[in-house]
């Protein structure tokens, strides 16, 4: 434990704190838009716009590198393909009559397939990995204003559309009926969802990036009779996954991503074995008891 | 009621719908009643619940013109209540009693609003009418098929509707919940226009003035002039296979 102050307060491992700050206020967005992704079961678009932004950042690194056009950061290739999946998915996908999954599936593959070929046509080495799993202690004092600036825009919609965006979540056609603009409040969940992702990407990167999105939020659902003690709580474990996860890695020497993806997973399993446990018990014991 | 009074609750003229190449519904012609109590009925993909929600403007008539409360639907939306089927929500959704039923108020004061006092106030009315008071602040999916039937009824009702539609609204519900939600429905009838889908004209039998037998086509009856054979025509089968065939393929 000592260490661990040693390595917080010590300026030569400045990283460190800034992973671990950069992970709490990450927390606060991927628990609030992790809620809305998990009740309104929109985890598989999310995966997919996820996995378009490889893409996004494979075509920008080749305009950057080949073109050289300096101004072409990957993080805006991979807001922009971020939102075109979102647009595809969600605007797309509500209108024609092709399953939906379906097109999750297609545009998965294409964008890493996108991504991938312009990487190997990129002068220079580009390395994948980073991208795919992400370093959360390659955060940047500047990353920390980005993710600070996101969870304020995140908190913000949240407390204006609180009422509206529940209701569209739990009934969207009882939300039509009542005069609510539900593709404006879809549309504004998605840009949220696809924002949120691409921030987020360089904590976990784009294959993890889902776990931490959707596992505290599957998890506080369990345990909430409301939706924002639902958010409230996939706040905390998102917190304490991230906090833990990076505890461990450190401890034990291991890449922080897949720890901190191991540990929300496991987390999530053991809970939902205890809540069925708990109901089989039910069943068994107590029901009997009062028969 | 606050409207003037309008020959009919709601009117369809030569409607047409298809979903893609087959006609769903084909030329109905019908007019409903203010304050009466109405019943949808007819075989699986009939189109009792296409032709709900063409009442609703949640769809549109392909060809014709659907007429409610003397306007098009989706005008008149704040004026309509709805009760889908309980079954179709998401089992672990974190919401309660209290939140579903505010949720018929949303709409009324801006989207940037919060719910009022009188929205509480309206919502504790309504849970009271279906006398779910007691349950407000259980998660809704705590609550029995019946309970979560009754919270959408009175989700509904706290809108002060004028025409209420029920999409099967005994589905999954046991006998005794059935008499309940009966009973809420006898109060209701005298208040508002209601349309309900139902497989089961039994259990709407002693309150439901008018029949509509829909198979494509739609046919209108009182309860007075409705006979097995018309029944019969509109399943295809005797109306004893309906309720109790082993090999029924309706249910």
């Amino acid at each position: 434990m000592n260490d661990l102050i040693t390595l917080l307060t010590d300026p030569t491992y400045r990283f460190f704190l800034y992973a671990l700050v950069g992970g709490l206020l990450a927390s606060i967005s991927f628990g609030i838009v992790g809620t809305y992704v998990v009740t309104r079961r929109i985890t598989g678009i999310a995966g997919a716009i996820a996995h378009c932004v490889l893409g996004g950042i494979g075509i920008s690194l080749y305009a950057q590198r080949a073109w050289g056009l300096e101004w072409c950061d990957p993080v805006y290739g991979a807001i922009l393909s971020a939102l075109i999946a979102a647009f595809v998915l969600g605007i797309v996908g509500r209108s024609t009559r092709e399953r939906e999954d379906t097109l999750i599936g297609a545009l998965w593959a294409v964008g890493m397939a996108i991504g991938l070929l312009f990487f190997a046509k990129t002068p220079g080495f580009v390395d994948p990995m980073v991208y795919l799993f992400g370093n959360i202690l390659l955060l940047s004092q500047d990353d920390l204003y980005v993710i600070g600036s996101l969870d304020i825009l995140v908190l913000i919609t949240t407390l204006c559309l609180y009422h509206p965006l529940l209701a569209m979540c739990f009934d969207e056609e009882e939300a039509k009926l009542r005069g609510l603009p539900v593709f404006f409040l879809y549309s504004v969940l998605l840009i949220l969802t696809a924002l949120t992702i691409v921030l987020l990407i360089r904590i976990v990167g784009i294959v993890l990036v889902i776990a931490l999105l959707t596992l505290p939020a599957a998890i506080a659902g369990h345990l909430s009779h409301r939706l924002w003690h639902m958010m409230a709580l996939a706040i905390c474990f998102s917190i304490s996954f991230v906090g833990g996860g990076l505890y461990l890695s450190y401890n034990q020497n291991l890449p922080s991503g897949p720890t901190i993806g191991l540990t929300a997973a496991a987390t999530y399993i053991t809970v939902t074995c205890l809540a069925w446990l708990r109901r089989r018990l039910f069943r068994q014991k107590i029901l009997p008891a009062i028969e | 009621m606050l409207t003037p009074p309008t020959a009919s609750a709601i009117r369809t003229t030569n409607l047409f719908f298809t979903y893609d190449t087959r006609w769903v519904l084909e030329a109905v012609n019908l007019s409903i009643a203010p304050q009466t109590v109405n019943c949808l009925i007819g075989p699986n993909g009939g189109g009792k619940t296409t032709l709900l929600k063409l009442f609703l403007g949640l769809l549109k008539p392909n060809i014709g013109t659907v007429e409610v409360l003397g306007s098009a639907p989706q005008s008149v939306r704040k004026r309509l209540g709805y009760t889908p089927q309980h079954a179709l929500f998401d089992t672990l959704f974190p919401i309660t009693a209290e939140e579903v039923v505010l949720m018929g108020r949303l709409g009324r004061h801006g989207l940037f609003s919060r719910y009022n006092k009188a929205d509480k106030e309206a919502a504790l009315q309504a849970l009271n009418e279906v006398g779910l008071v007691s349950i407000k602040n259980q998660r809704f999916h705590t609550l029995s098929g019946g309970q979560r039937q009754r919270v959408l009824i009175a989700r509904a009702l706290v809108g002060d509707p004028e025409i209420l539609f029920l999409d099967e609204p005994t589905a999954n519900v046991d006998p005794a919940v059935e008499h309940q939600l009966l009973n809420t429905l006898e109060r209701l009838s005298g208040k508002m226009t209601l349309v309900l889908v139902s497989h089961d004209l039994g259990f709407v039998a002693p309150i439901v003035q008018n029949v509509l037998c829909i198979n494509k086509t739609v046919q209108l009856h009182t309860t007075e002039s409705l006979s097995s054979s018309l029944i019969e025509s509109t399943y295809g089968h005797p109306l004893k296979h309906i309720h109790h065939g082993p090999d029924c393929s309706h249910r």
